[in-house]
């Protein structure tokens, strides 16, 4: 709920912990994050700066276990900030969802001793920025063609294929990869930026996340060690599903955070803002639509703390993380829209960030799996049940 | 679909408007957006087709048709084009209409015949900063000396402003009164102390000119007064009134074009192996969307008839205005979850028609003020 100082008190129980690293995060993204999202919107380019700043703070080893030089803590944690980043700017958040989030819980849980050590720490002191495509479908066709290819030759494995939509691809040092084998066995890859045969081939010009660039990712018979398969060999798919689950999760906390954000700025406008002789809070339209807007807020936070729980004690939550994240998505997009319309003819204006926000809501939608991706994991486990 | 209405006029017009916008204006339509400029090349074209005088008769420079063909006009070009869509209903449906319905006959042979002809672009400057939904409230101020006006104030989200030779915008002669004291002008540009302000960068519509409109110490002759004096105010609700109908349909015509990108999207690309037209939720989707567009056609060109009928259509307008809108933006999203993520990628059109689609439901009275006025005419004020 949004209280008259203009927080936003959260519905998860929190330790003492927790809301310290919140009120850490929320001080640095007010000081640090509202011009630069404007700014690197207008022009894009990467910030190295902020990203820096981040990697002192320690947000990138915060999921990070202490014996690899993070921070130790949990996921809620990581949602906290991740949340909190996004309120001000979401590329951010969805950076640090994948470079906190996804490539080190994937190696924390699945990569072998020497690759933890020879990763996690980089990554937690922003030395090595790492990335995965936010979106990139297995098979090219139905004939089950992979979209990237493996095979083994000696002590290496060569991969060939692509991958679009990759986040930060030109900055980016280390991918997150999976491909296929001559059986048909999936592995996943640890690949480094700027080998031999990896090239960026493409940026996208896209509606919004213009500053990290999505790229075009193309590996021509890349020659990768054995030593940088993730883990000790075949991975079943339930791998890659529990890793994008924590990414989802995250990325949940991304539409929460823009929505957030949103509702703020309308209930702020709409007690300033007079027409016909009145402020506009003053409607029963408007107070009825920002009401609409909270309760969508809450829901977004109800499911998402649900399904961090049930994540974060090792129960499935397959269906319940792919609802959270969907109908964050949803109701972010639906909230942000609502919120221009809130500030009327000053909404549709770049002056102000509410059309930004609309256009970062909307991003949040794809990553890590379309509206029906998510029906389509909601209806396979309902219908197993 | 085919109102009875319709004559063959009216359908060869559609055809010729939609072979202009498929042909020529679909192509432009990125680059357009890219340039974020207004097009005069393109404005010149439209202007020579007669195109920015469709409902004026052809002795005031206009094509002589009705206001079905305009409004059929306005669906195709914003099926492909935003931009150029509300550059013609904003010249001609809050400019050109306005002089024809409410203008003296020097002021119609002056002003209309030069902008239904196209020699002459015009703009409607009513919203100010502290008069966007309140209209009423506006701080424009006209005060009269001998036999001229004097305008000092600020006008703000005027289409076509910065480009514009002719301008009807409102002014207060009687602060008191409020909106009875609320008359309406026509301004020219040079005339001294009036001059275009600062372009707004918009979400959507990039390549449509929106300005301000800065009056200092302007002076224009008593005969630029549109209307009688203290009638300004039922001047521009009218004007409105006419205006809600090209939004409207602007809406519609996006939501349109739209649901075309989606069909074409669909019928390419197949998910898991399945084209993705043979699934049921992509039925549903576009079954829905066609339905809930079909709905908002209907009440628009009945609002068309009734402006031809000339009979009162505040309550049919308002709620054109307000369906069509609502459903342009709803059909625009939907058609973005069946792209999925290519959709986000400014080389699908379809990210595009939803940033202009949007403005539909904030532009000439937000949905909540079509609410107000679809209401008051139902309970009585």
């Amino acid at each position: 709920m949004i209280t008259q100082k203009g927080e936003m008190s959260m519905d998860f129980k929190l330790s003492e912990d927790q809301k310290l690293i919140r009120d850490m995060v929320r001080e640095f993204a007010q000081k640090e994050l509202p011009d630069l999202a404007a700014q690197i919107d207008e022009k894009p380019g990467f910030p190295h700066q902020i990203i820096s700043k981040m990697a002192q703070l320690g947000l990138f080893g915060l999921f990070i276990p202490e014996a690899f030089s993070g921070g130790g803590m949990d996921l809620l944690s990581l949602i906290l900030t991740v949340e909190e980043l996004s309120k001000h700017c979401s590329s951010i958040g969805i950076f640090t969802a994948l470079q906190a989030g996804v490539i080190p819980y994937a190696i924390t849980r699945y990569g072998t001793q020497k690759q933890k050590e020879n990763y996690l720490p980089r990554i937690a002191a922003g030395k090595l920025l790492a990335s995965i495509s936010l979106n990139e479908p297995l098979f090219l066709n139905q004939d089950k063609t992979p979209v990237l290819t493996c095979r083994l030759e000696g002590e290496n494995y060569i991969l060939n294929g692509f991958n679009r939509l990759v986040l930060a691809a030109e900055e980016a040092n280390l991918f997150l990869l999976i491909a296929q084998d001559e059986k048909q066995q999936w592995k996943l890859f640890l690949v480094e930026n700027g080998i031999p045969g990896l090239k960026i081939t493409g940026i996208e010009n896209s509606m919004s996340l213009r500053d990290l660039k999505l790229g075009q990712m193309v590996l021509d018979n890349c020659i990768i060690p054995a030593g940088n398969l993730l883990g000790k060999g075949d991975i079943q798919l339930e791998i890659r599903a529990d890793i994008f689950e924590t990414g989802k999760l995250l990325i949940a906390a991304v539409s929460l955070g823009i929505a957030e954000m949103a509702l703020l700025k309308a209930r702020d406008y709409s007690l300033e803002r007079k027409q016909f002789e009145t402020v506009i809070a003053d409607f029963e339209g408007m107070r009825w639509m920002m009401a609409t807007m909270q309760s969508k807020v809450t829901q977004i936070r109800a499911l998402l703390a649900h399904a961090v729980n049930l994540k974060t004690a090792g129960e499935p939550a397959a269906s319940e993380i792919a609802i959270a994240k969907m109908v964050a998505a949803e109701s972010a997009i639906e909230i942000t829209l609502d919120a221009i319309q809130v500030y009327g003819g000053y909404g549709y204006m770049k002056d102000f960030p509410l059309e930004r926000y609309f256009r970062e809501a909307k991003a949040t939608e794809f990553i890590l799996g379309t509206r029906s991706q998510q029906l389509n994991i909601i209806a396979n486990k309902l219908i197993q049940k | 679909m085919q109102f009875k209405e319709f004559s063959k006029e009216h359908l060869e017009f559609q055809e010729e408007v939609r072979d202009f916008a498929q042909n020529t204006l679909k192509p432009m339509a990125e680059d357009l957006e890219r340039k974020s400029e207004f097009a005069m090349d393109l404005i010149m074209e439209i202007g020579k087709k007669g195109w920015m005088g469709i409902p004026i008769p052809q002795k005031y420079g206009g094509m002589g048709k009705d206001n079905i063909s305009y409004i059929l006009a306005l669906e195709e070009l914003a099926k492909v084009c935003g931009a150029t869509a509300i550059f013609v209903a904003a010249h001609c449906s809050l400019c050109a209409c306005p002089i024809y319905y409410d203008g003296t006959e020097e002021q119609k042979m002056k002003y209309l015949v030069p902008l239904a002809s196209g020699k002459k672009i015009g703009s409607f400057g009513l919203s100010e900063p502290n008069a966007g939904s309140d209209a009423g409230g506006t701080e424009t101020m006209a005060v009269k000396e001998g036999n001229q006006w004097i305008i000092n104030g600020q006008k703000r989200w005027i289409t076509n402003g910065s480009y514009a030779d002719v301008i009807v915008f409102t002014a207060q002669t009687n602060k008191e009164l409020r909106h009875h004291g609320i008359n309406s002008f026509i301004v020219e540009k040079g005339t001294p102390g009036f001059s275009p302000g600062n372009k707004e960068d918009k979400m959507g519509l990039r390549s449509s000119n929106t300005a301000e409109l800065l009056f200092d110490d302007c002076r224009i002759p008593d005969e630029n007064m549109l209307g009688k004096e203290g009638e300004g105010f039922k001047v521009f609700m009218r004007t409105l009134d006419d205006g809600r109908i090209s939004i409207g349909v602007l809406g519609l015509g996006l939501g349109e074009g739209a649901l075309e990108e989606g069909i074409k999207f669909a019928k390419e690309n197949e998910r898991g192996g399945k084209p993705l037209i043979k699934y049921q939720w992509v039925e549903k989707l576009f079954a829905d969307t066609a339905t809930e567009l079909e709905a908002a056609r209907h009440l628009i060109y009945h609002a068309a008839y009734l402006k031809d009928a000339r009979v009162k259509l505040s309550r049919e307008s308002a709620m054109a205005k307000l369906y069509a809108s609502e459903a342009g933006t709803k059909a625009c999203r939907k058609m973005m979850d069946l792209i999925g993520k290519d959709a986000l990628n400014r080389l699908f059109p379809i990210q595009r028609l939803l940033r202009d689609a949007k403005l539909m439901e904030i532009g000439e009275g937000t949905s909540e003020v079509q609410r107000i006025v679809i209401s008051r005419e139902l309970v009585g004020r």
